[in-house]
């Protein structure tokens, strides 16, 4: 499919792109860490919404100097790779309150790069009720304002609405792919599946529903063609940015049907409601988003279980990013229920930025032989 | 080192309040950070236990190594803190003899979420292993100087007032009006006092070495917004203030101040006198001095207070909390004062795998440290509760070549 291998191509030149769209829009570019941010109020500020992730394949060299390395290797890349130049054409980022690591280093953004535009977007994590949608709402606003003086735009109420339909019919379109691995074998590869929705995650959304619109479409003609006796497989992990580890699972005799992880379902599994007042509707949908960092293991248990009855999965990988901490205190729960309750096995991988795969690949090969 | 004489008072009250969580019912397990749910558990006369302290309590006495490879063989991995893994740990350990006779079964978990992030995850999870209610309060981290908390304290207000609500239940107890005033007016003095202790520590010998205020800080902590608290605390107060008068130093021979960052390794306590031996003191440090009772909270509205409290950020330009701020916090501005003030001439900046929060902007406060207040400083790198990594000999030649920086 053209459209698909168009997108391997973005994700591995993702400033490329979008450097290239911020010339041809004029509009300015905002970074954004993990799916809690609500980027329908950036997008309706007239801005380009990006999700920040290591966008080289660059050794760390420079970060170490003012982040301590007890910390995630995936924000220490990407906090190594503002400080040589490799994010330049950000106009602002917004960090919120979410794991450790871009929590506590924060400040230390706006300490070491005081010219930096930072917006930070705390208090949102467990808002579950009428108390926290206030809260949302005061930080919403205080966003707003961040963002309005950075564009010059005011977010309008049909700009808000038309961000959030613009961004439910990207995730729609996300949610529907996605479901095309429920046959076995899959219509679409888990590494496939990987590459578009971290292709998502920086497109312009405009640019991405189309494109995703296409390949739905086409998913839809096609039946699944690949070997029907192949294992399959949940992956559940923080920010995998690296499709070398579908890569890994699928170059054995697995399919990666599923993906619980911050680029993956997280950032697409919750809808707001298009008839709701639109500040509560975000925070609605948005204090449903499955990340561990805001959210009790026993939620994410049950999207798990879901996730295992519906896509008939033979075993699940979490793939945990060292010093990710919420994610790592989740997994003896999860591990526990999922090998217990629902019977599947479970293998743990403890994965670094550019960290060597090869003992990571025969655990692997071991897991996925080992499912009966 | 000379004890303080109140510490006998402050010994046995801490010997009652572990014979309290063995005998009295209801029993909650609850976080030491600035807590206010602490305060109210105490009103309601709840019991609350632990589980960091006892972590402590379990590194000092060397079965940390025990503790956490139980742990991590469970699944709890190694970049954990190392006392969510003594926690774990002991708590999977059921067999065995444990310090203290271990920790009662709670009726409750209590957190709040206003130090590591890890706080909520960890006690969530022994939620789920105990199957008890939980009462969470959500409190927003400061992470940009213009959180300001007077943006918060309504949120907070109301969630503590949702948080009483569960505790009355389960104490049986109601929270009147008086006892909660009476309550943040302990709170707010408490405050005061050890504020006043730790101006105190300005003076030259400084009156109290860190493994003093360590011990102390088990008052305003585990004893807050208690009448007994304050009273322990004033009399520690007057015997401080007595020491200086009298030019009594907390070690023979005080040659150098240095500034303590970060939670120092639990296990080897004893590093102190090494440091005594060279004529080091340790008046201050983040944990003693930018944790907990921070700044002076108006008491006059109780639920704000504690909403203040919880929020742990600086109101009115003063000083919040550097657990809530992360380094970056005191950094620069109060650093550079409390340095001069205490008439500091060394640092020892600790980076401690366990705690993230803790330890992240370290490296920047060191370089501030050596660059601009022209110090000399040691970075070091050591776990609060996890001995199995520590190398005495590594730690004391790092020190040695710090000890020779600062000259005679
Ligand atoms: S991998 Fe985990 S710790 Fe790292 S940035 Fe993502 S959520 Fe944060
Ligand atoms: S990470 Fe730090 S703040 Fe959190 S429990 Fe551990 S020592 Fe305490």
């Amino acid at each position: 499919m053209d459209s698909l291998e168009k997108l391997h191509g973005i994700i591995s030149n993702a400033g490329e792109y979008i450097t290239g769209f911020k010339q041809k829009s004029g509009k300015k570019v905002v970074g954004v860490m993990h799916p809690i941010v609500p980027q329908e109020l950036i997008y309706a500020a007239g801005l380009y919404p990006v999700r920040l992730f290591p966008m080289k394949k660059e050794t760390i060299t420079k970060a170490h100097e003012s982040l301590q390395a007890y910390t995630s290797s995936i924000f220490r890349a990407i906090w190594d790779q503002v400080l040589k130049g490799g994010f330049d054409f950000l106009d602002a980022v917004v960090l919120p309150e979410s794991c450790e690591t871009v929590t506590y280093f924060a400040r230390g953004w706006q300490y070491n790069r005081p010219g930096d535009k930072v917006f930070t977007f705390s208090g949102v994590r467990y808002h579950k009720n009428e108390n926290g949608e206030k809260l949302f709402r005061k930080q919403s606003e205080r966003l707003i304002k961040s963002l309005e003086d950075l564009s010059g735009q005011k977010v309008t109420d049909s700009a808000l609405a038309d961000a959030i339909d613009l961004y439910n019919e990207n995730r729609r379109l996300l949610k529907e792919i996605f479901a095309f691995r429920k046959e076995q074998p899959p219509r679409i590869s888990g590494t496939d599946f990987f590459a578009i929705s971290l292709a998502s995650a920086f497109l312009d959304k405009q640019e991405a529903n189309a494109v995703l619109g296409k390949i739905s479409d086409e998913l839809r003609k096609t039946g699944g063609a690949g070997d029907r006796s192949k294992k399959r497989i949940l992956l559940s992990g923080p920010c995998i940015v690296d499709k070398k580890i579908y890569e890994s699972i699928e170059s054995s005799d697995a399919y990666v049907v599923a993906d619980d992880t911050n680029f993956g379902l997280r950032s697409f599994n919750s809808m707001v409601d298009p008839d709701k007042e639109p500040i509560a509707a975000l925070s609605n949908a948005y204090a449903d988003v499955p990340c561990p960092f805001s959210t009790s293991a026993e939620t994410r248990l049950r999207v798990l279980e879901e996730l295992i009855s519906e896509y008939n999965v033979d075993g699940v990988v979490f793939a945990i990013e060292k010093f990710c901490e919420a994610e790592t205190m989740d997994f003896p729960y999860l591990e526990k229920n999922i090998k217990e309750k629902l019977g599947k096995p479970v293998l743990l991988l403890e994965t670094e930025f550019l960290g060597d795969l090869a003992p990571i690949k025969t655990r692997i090969d071991a897991f996925v032989e080992s499912i009966q | 080192m000379k004890k303080l004489e109140c510490g006998k008072a402050v010994s046995g009250a801490l010997r009652q309040y572990y014979r309290d969580i063995w005998e009295k019912r209801p029993l909650a397990w609850s976080v030491v950070s600035s807590n206010p749910l602490n305060d109210i558990c105490n009103l309601l006369g709840i019991q609350v236990a632990y589980p960091e302290n006892y972590a402590c309590v379990c590194a000092a006495q060397h079965l940390s190594e025990k503790y956490c490879t139980i742990a991590e063989s469970n699944n709890y991995k190694s970049d954990l803190c190392s006392y969510i893994r003594n926690n774990f740990g002991f708590l999977l350990d059921q067999g065995s003899e444990h310090p203290l006779g271990g920790l009662p079964k709670p009726d409750v978990i209590t957190v709040v979420s206003n130090a590591c992030l890890n706080y909520i995850k960890w006690f969530d999870a022994l939620r789920l292993h105990f199957d008890v209610p939980y009462v969470l309060l959500n409190t927003p981290h400061k992470m940009s100087q213009d959180d300001d908390p007077s943006l918060y304290v309504d949120y907070v207000a109301g969630e503590i007032e949702e948080a009483i609500k569960e505790l009355e239940k389960i104490s049986g107890r109601k929270v009147t009006s008086a006892k909660l005033k009476e309550t943040a007016h302990y709170s707010r003095e408490q405050g005061k006092y050890w504020r006043e202790i730790l101006e105190l520590n300005k003076s030259t010998p400084a009156p109290l070495n860190f493994p003093d205020l360590a011990n102390l800080i088990f008052v305003p902590t585990s004893l807050s917004g208690t009448e007994l608290g304050l009273s322990l605390l004033k009399q520690a107060y007057e015997e401080v203030r007595d020491r200086v008068k009298n030019g009594v130093g907390a070690i023979d021979d005080e040659r150098h101040r240095l500034i303590l960052l970060n939670i120092p390794p639990w296990y080897r306590l004893g590093i102190s006198s090494y440091f005594a031996e060279k004529g080091c003191v340790l008046p201050f440090g983040d944990y003693t001095r930018y944790v907990w009772c921070t700044q002076d909270i108006d008491d006059s509205d109780p639920l704000e207070h504690f909403a203040y409290k919880a929020l742990g950020m600086a109101t009115d330009g003063g000083y919040g909390s550097s657990t809530v701020e992360t380094l970056y916090g005191p950094l620069e501005k109060r650093i550079e004062e409390d340095i001069k003030a205490y008439n500091i001439d060394g640092a020892v900046v600790q980076i401690n795998k366990s705690c993230k929060i803790m330890s992240t902007g370290g490296l920047d406060i060191a370089r501030f440290i050596r660059d601009k207040m022209d110090i000399p400083v040691v970075v070091l790198d050591a776990d609060q509760a996890d001995e199995r990594f520590y190398s005495d000999a590594e730690f004391k030649q790092r020190l040695d070549a710090f000890f020779d920086a600062l000259g005679e």
